[in-house]
């Protein structure tokens, strides 16, 4: 490669100053959750208009949301606390606690998959009995919808959140330098928001 | 890929400096490229043969009713045509147009530094372009769309059945979700450049203007895209599960459909000409040399219109049913727009006079975006106004309303922009002579072409028509519609010369081009303090920043056909 007399020696980003990069990383994390709140956002407007039509006021038999989503919320709670735990574990210099941390919100995150997925499968008869019908179709199916497109979000956080955990376990993170444990706990955050928000809406539509 | 062409180095003339486009040799350092000026090149590249590929949809459909009754094609070719030819000008052309090829050119350069605050996702973004692209190909392949570019339901939603959910509605759809999310990253990208990356000494009102129009377009991008990223994914879902979100059949409501589609795409229309009235506001003032008027006025008239932007959206709805009372309140916002809008030209105006104009291209193609915006502006007026806009609703006043702004606004202030960055991309200097004749062409055949078009759609011809003849049309509409439909066709036959000699002698200029001084033009923004072509690392040293728009600091070298600093000052500038 040709000579660089702009000196940055960091992998690609033109900020030399590790702080500002990290600063940078973060407005640009922050800008990209506020463009996935907004999708997320319109999608439940979407919800709540049909919802409120009047074609769908003649009331139909919904069976109840399956109580196993009340534990999928604990569950996703309580990993937004040990992704904390594990953000103060490496600001404080104590590595084990950051390694419990994030393997617990690994840990929590799949629990929190399994329990969605065991919800879908019992509404699974629901949904066959309601296809006939497009207008209780709507309203099964969109729970689906809703609740899959959020856990989509979640897989998609475990991946780097995995590899940011086997860095982890290879002491990569200091308490000057920690941009991936704070990133993935900003979106594991903004993934526990987006649920409450969702599960309240479901909550209060059915 | 013509990209290739410009690292071919011209063995008849001595050996230049390593500059960024022959550091690295081979199509691998290109397509691997974290430099924001290689990755902005292949954008320009793609967007362009992206163009080239709409605009030959445009004169299929242009020869189509160049005569009554079925010319070329047959009706339901041309239904795909004019899908197609939209989507891609839309989607693939003019959203990242400006932005994504010279924005990611020009941006970090003019913020003086190395690149964008993240060069690995600047070309993540290219290649959700690329996929975007492939997958709007799948889609002509897996039997084309003929829904019209805005997937209104329910001519999205029907016909799933006998010909299957994974059809051409299907592909085109994902590829709008997947070019949504290139738009996104870009804004994101630009927003935190601008935020982080400034230069000591350049405050928010010290940045270029074209800098504010990228940083307004950046909010859009990042705040409108998500909507339409969510409706094209739940109307996958809808045809493919069959939920009932859109379709009435089914339970939806298809004027939610409309709502969500246009609280993008209205914003959609300032992501394509924001950034190229930042171009103009740069045109403007460097090829007058004269310092630009009103410069606050015009940065916040670019913030103001981002968010006018998001109030509006209704507009395109006044004959969707929606309430009186909510096509009042959209029709009293979409006069508002026409305020900033009107600063700008106002300041532009002011710009010119008494200023020392040079009437090159790019100026040329500045003096043609104000008159041709100008008459977008003033022809939307009637459309706002919901007592007309019933009358003029899918008319071709509409479709010369839109393509005044969006040809004559956006494209014009892109096709400006390439001119004046020109010499900087690739270090050679096109024929003057050849740039001007050609901008006349394109002016004078744009005026025939769409002008025309207002006349035609005031008479009530309805757009999206395949034919204006038999049953139902009395003889002297259709006669006066041909006559005038004939003319259209002329024009856009002008229109398309012009745009053929302008590839012409812009390639003929990376051969035979005269080598391109510094600042050939006399602008004072970081990017003429480089050489042309820039260096991988575009700056040496920091520049020095100073009143990007006060050119009395430059002088005109003959020697050297360009402009420099002027001696009697260089010791206190170090850069010349």
């Amino acid at each position: 490669m040709t000579a660089d007399p702009g000196g940055s020696a960091t992998k690609s980003s033109p900020i030399v100053d590790p702080r500002s990069r990290v600063a940078a990383g973060v407005l640009g994390l922050r800008l990209f959750l506020l463009s996935l709140g907004i999708l997320f956002g319109a999608v439940l407007i979407g919800y709540v208009v049909v919802r409120l039509s009047p074609a769908l006021e003649s009331t139909f038999e919904i069976p109840p949301l399956p109580r196993g989503l009340w534990l999928s919320t604990l569950f996703l709670l309580c990993s937004s606390g040990t992704i904390h735990l594990a953000l103060t574990g490496v600001r404080r210099e104590r590595p084990r606690r950051l390694r419990v941390g994030m393997v617990a919100t690994i840990a929590l995150g799949w629990a929190f998959l399994a329990t969605q997925t065991l919800c879908w499968i019992s509404w699974a008869g629901p949904l066959r009995s309601s296809l006939a019908e497009a207008q209780r179709a709507f309203l099964v199916t969109s729970f689906y919808v809703l609740t899959g497109l959020h856990a989509i979000h979640v897989i998609g956080g475990l991946v780097p959140l995995t590899v940011v955990t086997s860095r982890a376990f290879g002491d990569r993170y200091t308490s000057a330098d920690h941009a991936g444990v704070r990133y993935c706990a900003m979106y594991w955050h903004f993934l526990d928001v987006v649920w409450l928000v969702l599960f309240a809406t479901l909550m209060v539509a059915a | 890929m013509t990209t290739n062409e410009v690292t071919t180095p011209i063995e008849s003339e001595p050996a230049r400096e390593t500059n960024y486009l022959n550091a690295t040799t081979g199509i691998m350092s290109w397509l691997g490229t974290l430099d924001h000026k290689r990755i902005g090149v292949m954008y320009l590249v793609s967007v362009l043969m992206s163009f080239f590929v709409a605009g030959l949809f445009a004169m299929v459909i242009r020869i189509e009713l160049m005569w009554p009754g079925e010319t070329i094609i047959d009706q339901d070719t041309y239904n795909q045509m004019f899908t197609l030819h939209g989507a891609i000008m839309v989607f693939l052309v003019l959203i990242p147009s400006v932005p994504a090829s010279l924005g990611n050119f020009v941006l970090p350069i003019m913020l003086g530094a190395k690149d964008v605050a993240f060069p690995r996702l600047n070309l993540f973004s290219y290649y959700l372009w690329v996929t975007g692209a492939v997958m709007a190909v799948a889609a002509i392949l897996f039997g084309g769309v003929d829904t019209g570019w805005t997937f209104y339901v329910p001519y999205s939603t029907t016909g799933v059945d006998d010909r299957g959910a994974m059809d051409g509605v299907f592909f085109l759809t994902m590829a709008v979700f997947v070019l949504g999310f290139s738009s996104i990253f870009t804004g994101l990208n630009f927003i935190v450049t601008i935020h982080r990356l400034r230069p000591p000494g350049m405050t928010w009102f010290k940045m270029p203007l074209f800098l504010w129009a990228i940083y307004a377009t950046g909010i859009l991008q990042v705040m409108a895209t998500p909507v339409i990223g969510i409706t094209v994914l739940l109307l996958a879902v809808e045809r493919t599960v069959g939920i009932g979100i859109f379709d009435p059949s089914l339970g939806g409501d298809p004027i939610l459909f409309q709502h969500f589609f246009w609280f993008y795409s209205h914003p959609a229309v300032y992501i394509m000409i924001l950034p190229p009235m930042g171009i103009i506001s740069e045109l403007i003032s460097v090829h007058s040399h004269k310092h630009i008027f009103g410069y606050r006025f015009i940065a916040f008239s670019s913030v103001a219109i981002a968010i006018f932007s998001f109030l509006v959206w209704g507009h395109h709805m006044f004959v969707s049913s929606q309430s009186p009372l909510l096509n009042v309140v959209f029709s009293a916002i979409t006069f508002s727009v026409a305020i900033p809008s009107a600063v700008k030209v106002f300041n532009w105006l002011a710009t010119l006079y008494k200023g020392s104009i040079s009437l090159n291209t790019p100026m040329l193609y500045a003096l043609s975006f104000i008159f041709l915006f100008t008459i977008a502006g003033l022809t939307g007026l009637p459309l706002a106004v919901i007592a007309t806009d019933i009358h003029l609703h899918d008319t071709y006043f509409v479709v010369a309303h839109f393509h005044y702004t969006m040809m004559g606004g956006a494209l014009t202030g892109m096709l400006g922009g390439i001119h004046h960055w020109w010499p900087k991309i690739t270090g050679r200097m096109y024929s003057e002579v050849w740039g001007r004749i050609a901008c006349g062409l394109v002016f004078v055949g744009f005026n025939v072409t769409f002008f025309t078009q207002f006349v035609l759609g005031s008479l009530g011809m309805p757009r999206r028509y395949h034919d204006y003849s038999g049953p139902g049309w009395a003889q002297e509409t259709t006669d006066l519609f041909h006559s005038l439909h004939f003319v259209s066709t002329m024009g856009s036959f002008i229109m398309a010369l012009g745009f053929f000699l302008t590839a012409g002698y812009l390639i003929h200029s990376l051969f035979r081009g005269r080598r391109a001084p510094a600042n050939p033009w006399g602008g004072r923004s970081l990017e003429w303090q480089c050489p042309s072509p820039p260096p991988v690392y575009n700056f040496a040293e920091p520049p020095h920043v100073g009143d990007c728009y006060d050119f009395s600091v430059l002088e005109w070298d003959e020697q050297e056909q360009g402009y420099h600093w002027r001696r009697d000052l260089a010791h206190d500038a170090g850069e010349a």
